[in-house]
């Protein structure tokens, strides 16, 4: 619709001012694909000397990590920066500026700084994607495709939810570069496959922070994991769902906070 | 010289204003530190395994763990942030006005927050070494010389830091620590110890500075290392910190031609 | 046909009171002291359609808090407000098609691309039609000067550069009713007449109605004949300027710099002046401009000495102000 329209001319935008500054881009972009192969290596390194980690083996580590990346990747084009930026906008009062136009305030602070170096994270977990199928032998059916599109689709809802989430506590906390730092250093928890801890942590990012439904439970869903006890199998389908109402409750968060923003100003 | 302990007292006591980053970072290194334990918990569940410097049992990687977190307690460091910010809002002009030492006062700001810091984020660590895993103890002789790899990995990430920090004046953008934070992670031999590592990438990691601040410090903590070896190791990190000296140095005279005759 | 109606409307904050002392400091730990501000405070007016009107007042007088309600973007905590026949903070989107603003401290501008750039997506966003989209720009460059600038990246822009193209992207939709908010803070008197010139023409060919909060009296003046006057949240005067000025702010001095000095002063006095300085070769000319105006002094400075640099000092609004509570009182 219009927004969709309004929202592919600000990206363009963006795109052509990114364009302008090669250096930047360039230094962006290496930096990405730095931290990007650095991960995988890491994860090669110690699959190469131990085959597997609870019953996973090299590939399927990889498809983990690799379903995180793609989501991060899609989720940190739109939100990573307008949301991060949150705790100077609200500071400042330059948050004003999103709420004189005739738009979702949400939006209009979305579609004005997009993160076009995230599109490098994508194209390379692409090409992973199409090596671990293989070397996975998975047998790609209608069904498994669909599925594949909404599973990191939703994936990606769950970490925007997320970057809204950090975005919106700008509204009562001044420092919030430290909510971000909190809430992401528990990724780190989801690069390896779950059962590797106890299962109050498994609960715990299954139902506290689901962040588990970013790549662990779709990914059993690829892999033949009858050895493994998950809580309920259903849970493998669970990651759309899951995505769709972390973000709904992040949406409800924000417009408290945009309202508070209206009745205390700045 | 008693200016320069005063800058370090300065900073310390200025710790407490950066008491919201310092517990972000202490959870932040309790999750990374959980992490790992439950990795190498599910790898040697089969039992220890052989590498190129003997037989690792978990309790051997346990202690890997614990040691590299609380060496990472020392070792992080705001330098480059620091740095970056002091140059974008033009507080370095009022910093080189002052009769001091820039590096010499960085490195003195550096010190005393990081003492703070690990002081503050040391106890959780300890606590879950000494309460839930097994963390073991050295020598008496092999504590003495970890202490002094210590002394000299911080030196170390300083230079490194203070090297990578000078770039803003060229190029402002921020991204200084992010490449460095990954690449020290893994060639420093923080995540995983360098006994697992192909021996392309030992050959990498020996022509970098990086392991001697994580990897050799732990392994003589661990006492893999005979004396004559430590010595080495001791002697190529006084060699690593010569060659970085020179290097901010030489950085920094051309920093400082740049900045006088472009100014801004 | 009134476009603004404003009743009763207030808007109070909540700020933390620290305590004293260390025991104070303890005790704000588990139960906080507030003590209520009142930014607004009851105030009322009703604007017409295509009016100027100036909303004058000391800083911290609740100038921008009434702009920031009028707009929408701040809800009140009591009163009515009614623009265009709604609720601005009620219905903020149907009402932000309508407006323009500018903030006089702050750019809406993307700070990477050049200003084309985002008068192009502004034109996007409020569906403005080819035909004015390019009637619009005409009309910015020929007044404005626009087009030297428009493909220059707004972060190279000079602060009246960037003020007239601010100005520019409130006014590309033709919105009804403009909202500027310390426009000319800092800006230099050629800019500012610049801007001055382009805000009277909407004013005059689009029946725009502008509302002009500022602290800068001069702005007024070459504006509006209406204004309001603002202090401590409440409306102090709403009205006239001219009779505002003629009962409150008549004085003016005038500085200038001579060549040589002039002697006999007697007859500027005799002509109405009060109060006549010397400093090194700076003269200090104090007058009421009821009783003499200020060509009136300049031409008989000019007429004896080789004058330079003359400039003309208005009566602050916060003496004017001042002035109005102790005749009041």
């Amino acid at each position: 619709m219009r927004t969709i329209k309004l929202s592919l001319k600000f990206y363009g935008a963006a795109l052509k001012s990114m364009l302008e500054y090669r250096l930047v881009t360039l230094v962006d972009i290496s930096t990405m694909i730095i931290v990007f192969g650095v991960g995988y290596l890491s994860t090669w390194i110690l699959l190469s000397k131990f085959q597997s980690i609870q019953g996973w083996t090299l590939y399927e580590v990889f498809l983990l990590f690799n379903i995180n990346m793609v989501a991060s990747g899609i989720s940190g084009f739109a939100f990573s920066w307008p949301m991060r930026g949150m705790e100077q906008m609200v500071q400042s009062g330059d948050f004003d500026m999103a709420l004189i136009r005739p738009m979702n305030p949400l939006t209009f602070t979305l579609i004005g700084r997009p993160n076009f170096t995230s599109f490098a994270s994508l194209i390379l977990g692409a090409g992973v994607f199409v090596l671990c199928f293989t070397h996975l032998a998975i047998h790609f059916t209608v069904l498994k495709v669909i599925f594949l599109v909404v599973a990191i689709l939703g994936a990606a809802l769950i970490q925007s939810a997320i970057l809204v989430f950090v975005g919106t506590m700008s509204f009562w906390v001044v420092k919030n570069t430290a909510t971000y730092s909190l809430i992401n250093s528990l990724n780190n928890f989801i690069d390896y496959p779950i059962t590797i801890y106890a299962t109050g942590i498994q609960a715990f990012l299954t139902f506290v922070v689901p962040i588990a439904f970013m790549n662990f439970y779709p990914a059993h869903y690829f892999l033949d994991k009858t050895g493994e006890n998950l809580f309920f199998p259903a849970l493998q389908y669970g990651t759309p769902l899951v995505g769709i109402a972390l973000f709904i409750v992040a949406y409800q968060l924000w417009r408290i906070g945009v309202n508070k923003y209206e009745s205390t100003g700045s | 010289m008693k200016k320069y302990l005063k800058f370090i007292q300065l900073s310390f006591k200025n710790g407490l204003a950066y008491r919201v980053e310092y517990f972000v970072g202490t959870f932040r290194n309790l999750v990374i530190l959980l992490v790992q334990l439950c990795v190498w918990r599910a790898l040697l569940s089969a039992g220890p395994v052989t590498t190129s410097a003997g037989v690792v049992t978990l309790k051997e990687m346990t202690t890997y763990v614990l040691i590299s977190s609380m060496i990472s307690t020392l070792l992080t460091v705001n330098v480059i942030s620091d740095m970056n910010d002091r140059i974008r809002n033009g507080q370095i002009a009022i910093d080189l006005m002052k009769p001091v030492n820039f590096q010499t006062y960085t490195f003195c700001n550096m010190l005393g927050q990081n003492m703070f810091s690990f002081l503050f984020q040391l106890l959780p660590i300890l606590a879950v070494g000494l309460i839930f895993v097994g963390l073991s103890f050295p020598t008496p002789q092999n504590f003495l010389l970890f202490c002094l790899t210590l002394v000299n990995a911080i030196i170390i990430m300083f230079l490194i830091n203070y090297a990578m920090g000078l770039i803003a004046f060229w190029y402002l953008r921020g991204w200084q620590n992010t490449i460095l934070w990954t690449l020290n992670r893994l060639f420093s031999g923080a995540t995983i110890p360098l006994w697992f590592f192909p021996s392309v990438l030992v050959t990498i990691s020996n022509f970098l500075p990086l392991r001697l601040m994580y990897f050799v410090p732990i392994s003589v903590y661990l006492g893999q290392v005979t004396p004559i070896d430590c010595l080495n190791l001791i002697l190529q990190q006084f060699l690593w910190i010569g060659i970085l000296y020179l290097l901010t140095k030489v950085v920094w005279r051309t920093a400082i031609n740049k900045l006088v005759i472009q100014g801004g | 046909m009134t476009i603004i109606s404003v009743e009763n409307l207030s808007k109070e904050y909540r700020q933390r009171k620290g305590r004293e002392g260390l025991t104070g400091a303890v005790k704000d730990v588990f139960r906080r002291e507030y003590k209520t501000i009142k930014a607004v405070d009851g105030v009322s007016f009703s604007i017409d359609k295509g009016e100027v009107v100036g909303y004058i007042g000391p800083n911290g007088a609740g100038k921008s808090t009434t702009i920031k309600m009028l707009i929408g973007i701040l809800v009140p905590t009591a009163g009515n407000i009614d623009v265009n026949g709604i609720v601005p903070h009620k219905h903020r989107e149907l009402n932000a098609k309508k407006i323009g603003v500018v903030f006089g401290q702050r750019t809406q501008l993307w700070w990477d691309i050049p200003v084309s750039e985002t008068l192009s997506l502004m034109r996007y966003m409020y569906d403005v039609p080819e035909k004015q989209y390019q009637e619009n720009l005409k009309i910015f460059s020929e007044i404005l000067g626009l087009d030297k600038f428009i493909h220059t990246p707004v972060r190279q822009l000079s602060l009246g550069q960037r003020m007239r193209a601010d100005i520019s992207v409130a006014l590309l939709h033709n919105p009804d009713i403009l909202y500027l908010d310390e426009p000319t803070i800092g800006l230099d008197v050629v800019v500012k007449e610049r801007i001055r010139e382009f805000i009277r023409e909407i004013n005059r060919t689009r029946q725009t109605t502008v509302i002009l909060a500022t602290h800068d009296m001069s702005d007024i003046e070459k504006l509006s004949s209406r204004v309001l006057v603002v202090n401590s949240g409440k409306i102090m005067y709403d009205g006239n300027l001219a009779t505002l000025k003629k009962k409150y702010g008549a004085e003016e001095s005038i500085v200038a710099d001579l060549a040589d000095k002039i002697e006999n002063t007697d007859e500027l006095y005799k002509l109405g002046v009060d109060q006549i300085k010397y400093l090194d070769n700076k003269i200090t000319i104090g007058y009421d401009s009821n009783k003499i105006n200020s060509s009136t002094v300049i031409r008989w400075l000019v007429d004896r000495a080789d004058t330079k640099n003359i400039s003309i000092t208005i009566t602050p609004i916060e003496d004017v102000i001042r002035k109005m509570y102790a005749v009041g009182s």
